[in-house]
């Protein structure tokens, strides 16, 4: 029985259930979790519990074994969840997590402080148990096997059943032929005399009885383990090899049946002969000299018993079945075989566009045609593709209930958790890869954006801080907002100790996203004092860091005294992209197409660049613009019309300046080599369909690139102190 | 037609009933009306068995009361045909004579006192 | 042509491996998530054996077996609780409303398989 993929399902959905357990505890409120939570809990460890029975991992069951009793007794009513146990249950979840993550990595063996940690939190559980002690944990052996070695000998059971058998789904007929599996039924009588007269006869009642002889290596406890579902339902009598006749002559007197005919039902069925039934029958009161052999040896010497080839039926029964019939409402699938389709769909993707700009070079209209269908088609299964990836946000959310929990237990914060946008889908890439800088985040809104309660009370806030988590799409990515009702970024303080720094100039003056900007510079911190959780060893400006590399920005928007709240905007994927390609000189760039919003001409007065004169007057609204060629220094002059692309990024518009518009076009993103890695301005690279390669423009980077350039301009008229200055 | 020949001469000729359904506790209270009429002219029945997929033990049950009922009342029950799984369980439960069933090397008769 | 067996778990990997035994030993086997989910895929098909948990979200084991007993089609069907040491309760509640057979969780595979061969044969 290969169980492999059963054992992956196990570890999914075992994680599942620990996550849903610890967002039950996490959702208690004071008054302790509901009706619903509470059951949740307690399946979440019963489940657990009865899966790694079936997969023999004995650890698992005989820590969730202690832990369900516990929350039985609280699903009874007989234990409070109070906090002290809600921290112990996530401690259990916590420990229970590692052991299937254990499982997960293959990894037999158990680490000694692991074992000690679960040995102590057994021991917590176990006061909760109060008198009821903790059952021994259950995975028996089926009910006494039959030792290896152990020789054939006979049996003989009489059994009568109860009327109800039948109307229960109990079948007297399967238990005779599971018999089979355990040795060899020599000889089956069966018995009407229960049975009334027509008239009166149920034909859903059962009246039968049966005698019949069996030859098994199985001891009594393993055959009467065969009758174990309607034991209360029929009167059961198991003889043993070492009965002697005189037990057979109770027996028969015992059944209702006429003794002389039982007897001769016994001799039919192999159990007695002739000679030892007249003994039981005729001289019961005597002790004749056949009393001292047993029925066994009788038989033994008698020849009754040999090899039997018990296994071969079960053998065949094992053999494997086609598995029609098997229905499942959702498919499970690795995530590498995922990125696998999405690879290929990238490459397909690109020699896609190769064929169409053959049929664009030789100018066949059909083959341009066809090319046009097949384009649709693959960008229908690459958006397919991509939405298998994609997975809501809202696992990653809640999360962050047990940071929460922690952290302001930590801290001693009262602080609420306020989940919103959950169902916003994105990469799963993506996901993984902003956990971290999350959890930085909200930690950071915790220990430094929400004030102390004393503090809030002062303030004439709710005690309760409040801390907010919303996700939703924007033109193209994906925005999560984290966001806090606590004191606001402190300005003044900040500038003050950039100054201190070294990272601005004093007397500069900064716009406000200028200065929050500062928080993610290398080592600056303003907290007044280092607190534990500060000073773990990742800054604002890694989370910074790890954002970027997603091609992603972060914003800030802060009032003081009211709160705070971190933007990250992110791409929706980070595999392909629609890209709208531009030429500049002799090579050619690729702006993403989603956040471009129009190209209009550059005006002839613009041509040329001069100070001050980076701005066009856009119906009317100013619109900034980079001379990408000066950016990214192309070659050869200008083209005569220069042309702008116009893109937004949050919120803001910004013109490129080009040589030629060239199209839209599908584009893989293939990571920048690493000689590449620090060029400003450049976010990849991609495969173009003539095989060329072209770069991907990273309009954030110029964006902020701007930003500061006309802070610089505002704060001192002029854009040579900003050339200086850079 | 060789099905006639195969009936007890003593009393009339038997009806033969075709059973096609499971002989099991789901069917067993209208099986029961069904076999019974059969035997209604005291002159037994013989039974094809052979398209019944499934017997379980209110089945067999109801063979061993009919068979019973068709003694009492003059007649005999025979099965002259069997589907398999019928005539695997009735091996098994060494039913062969007890139930008429063709060929059987046993006598019917010894087991009553 | 093998018996059909429903199993009903809200535990995927409990219903796989069970699944897989099952198959292996040759019975046809239908999977459930809940008893809710069993009744629907009951649905007239002939079904040999029911196995099912206690606790289970949208319709509890126990009230699946009362609905069942009240079905013509299958109340006469042999049903096997799966309960845990600590349910002896519902062990007989079980019993109570007609599913006269139990596995104790956590069982390895061959008890299931034990279980099932004593009530249904391949």
């Amino acid at each position: 029985m290969n169980l492999d993929e059963a054992l992956d399902t196990f570890i999914i959905e075992a994680r599942e259930l620990l996550q849903a357990m610890e967002d039950a505890l996490l959702g208690a409120g004071r008054e302790g979790p509901d009706n619903d939570a509470v059951n949740a809990i307690f399946r979440a460890a019963h489940t657990i519990k009865g899966s790694a029975g079936l997969f023999g991992l004995d650890g698992i069951v005989a820590f969730t074994h202690v832990l369900e009793s516990v929350l039985d007794r609280a699903r009874g009513g007989d234990l409070a969840f109070d906090s002290d146990l809600i921290s112990l249950l996530l401690a259990c979840g916590d420990h229970l997590r590692i052991l299937v993550d254990r499982v997960s990595s293959g990894d037999a063996g158990t680490d000694e402080a692991e074992r000690q940690l679960g040995a102590e939190l057994v021991a917590k559980l176990g006061r909760y148990m109060g008198a009821t002690a903790v059952t021994h944990p259950a995975v028996r052996p089926e009910a006494a096997s039959a030792p290896k070695e152990a020789a054939e000998r006979p049996w003989h059971i009489s059994v009568r059943f109860g009327p109800n058998v039948l109307r229960n789904g109990m079948d007297p007929l399967s238990f005779l032929n599971y018999l089979q599996t355990i040795g060899r039924i020599m000889r089956v009588e069966i018995l009407t005399d229960g049975m009334p007269d027509v008239a009166t006869m149920d034909p859903e009642s059962c009246y039968l009885g049966f005698e019949l002889a069996l030859v098994t290596k199985a001891e009594r406890a393993q055959i009467e383990s065969v009758f174990e579902f309607v034991r209360d339902d029929c009167e059961l009598r198991v003889l043993s090899p070492e009965s002697t006749p005189a037990d057979y002559a109770d027996l028969i007197r015992a059944l209702p049946e006429d003794d002389l005919r039982l007897g001769e039902i016994l001799v039919r069925c192999g159990t007695l002969t002739q000679d030892v039934l007249a003994h039981a029958l005729g001289t019961q009161a005597m002790e004749p000299i056949g009393h001292a052999r047993t029925i066994g040896e009788i038989l033994v010497q008698e020849g009754a018993v040999d090899q039997g080839a018990v296994d071969a039926g079960l053998e065949r029964q094992r053999q494997t079945r086609d598995r029609k019939g098997q229905e499942s409402q959702t498919v499970r699938v690795d995530a590498q075989k995922l990125d696998l389709l999405i690879d290929l769909v990238g490459e397909l993707v690109i020699a896609g566009s190769a064929v169409g700009v053959i049929g664009q070079k030789h100018k066949m209209a059909a083959l341009t045609e066809a090319v046009s269908t097949l384009s649709r088609l693959v960008e229908g299964v690459r958006d397919r593709a991509l939405q298998l990836r994609m997975v809501q946000i809202g696992a990653t959310f809640n999360r962050f209930k047990r940071v929460v929990h922690d952290v302001s237990q930590e801290l001693g914060k009262d602080i609420e958790l306020v989940i919103s946008g959950e169902e916003t889908e994105l990469d799963k890439t993506v996901v993984e890869q902003i956990a971290d800088p999350l959890t930085h985040l909200v930690r950071n809104a915790i220990d430094h954006g929400i004030e102390s309660a004393d503090a809030r009370q002062a303030a004439g806030k709710p005690v309760r801080g409040t801390l907010r988590l919303n996700a939703f799409h924007d033109s193209g990515s994906i925005v999560i907002e984290v966001s806090d009702d606590g004191g606001g970024l402190r300005r003044d303080r900040i500038l003050a100790k950039a100054v201190e720094r070294g990272l601005v100039n004093p007397g500069a003056t900064l716009s406000d996203s200028e200065v929050y900007g500062l928080i993610f510079e290398p080592g600056f911190s303003t907290a007044a004092a280092v607190t534990n959780l500060s000073g773990r060893g990742v800054g604002m400006d890694v989370v910074k860091r790890n954002v970027t590399a997603l091609r992603g920005t972060i914003e800030i928007d802060s009032k003081e005294g009211q709160g705070s709240r971190f933007s990250v905007r992110l791409p929706l994927t980070l595999a392909i992209i629609d890209g709208f390609l531009v030429r500049l000189g002799n090579a050619t760039f690729v702006v993403p197409l989603d956040i471009v919003d129009e190209c209009v001409e550059l005006p002839p007065e613009n041509a040329v660049g001069g100070a001050g004169r980076d701005y066009v007057n856009l119906r009317g609204q100013v619109l900034p613009f980079v001379r990408l060629r000066e950016v990214f220094s192309a070659d050869g002059e200008p083209a005569k019309r220069q042309n702008i692309v116009v893109v937004k990024h949050a919120n803001r518009r910004l013109g490129l300046v080009v040589d030629e518009l060239l199209g839209e076009a599908q584009t893989v993103i293939k990571p920048l080599g690493r000689l590449f890695q620090g060029l400003s301005g450049i976010s990849g690279s991609t495969i173009l369909g003539d095989g060329r390669v072209a770069l991907i423009v990273d309009v954030p980077a110029l964006a902020q690139g701007v930003e500061v350039r006309e802070s610089g301009a505002l704060s001192t008229g002029r854009r040579a102190d900003m050339a200086t200055a850079a | 037609m060789s099905r006639r020949k195969t009936s007890p001469d003593e009393a009339g000729d038997a009806t033969t009933v075709r059973i096609d359904q499971d002989m099991t506790i789901y069917t067993a209270a209208a099986m029961k009306e069904r076999l019974l009429t059969s035997l209604k002219n005291g002159s037994g029945v013989t039974l094809d068995l052979s398209g019944v997929p499934e017997i379980d033990t209110a089945g067999i049950q109801l063979l061993l009361l009919t068979a019973r009922e068709a003694e009492r009342t003059g007649g005999r029950m025979t099965i002259d045909a069997m589907s398999p799984m019928v005539g695997e369980t009735l091996r098994f439960l060494n039913l062969g004579a007890a139930l008429g069933i063709a060929g059987s090397a046993e006598s019917t008769t010894e087991v009553r006192p | 042509m093998g018996k059909t067996i429903v199993i009903v778990d809200d535990s995927a990997s409990l219903r796989q491996v069970v699944s897989i035994a099952l198959k292996g030993a040759g019975y046809d086997v239908v999977e459930a998530v809940d008893g809710k989910d069993a009744l629907t895929k009951l649905d007239g098909r002939k079904v040999h054996l029911i196995i099912s948990d206690v606790n289970m979200p949208n319709m509890d084991g126990i009230t699946m077996v009362k609905e069942v007993k009240k079905n013509p089609n299958y109340k006469f069907t042999p049903i096997i609780m799966l309960t845990t040491e600590a349910e002896e309760s519902k062990k007989r509640e079980g019993q109570e409303a007609g599913a006269k057979a139990w596995v104790v969780k956590p069982f390895k595979p061959d008890q299931m398989l034990a279980a099932v061969g004593k009530l249904v044969l391949p």
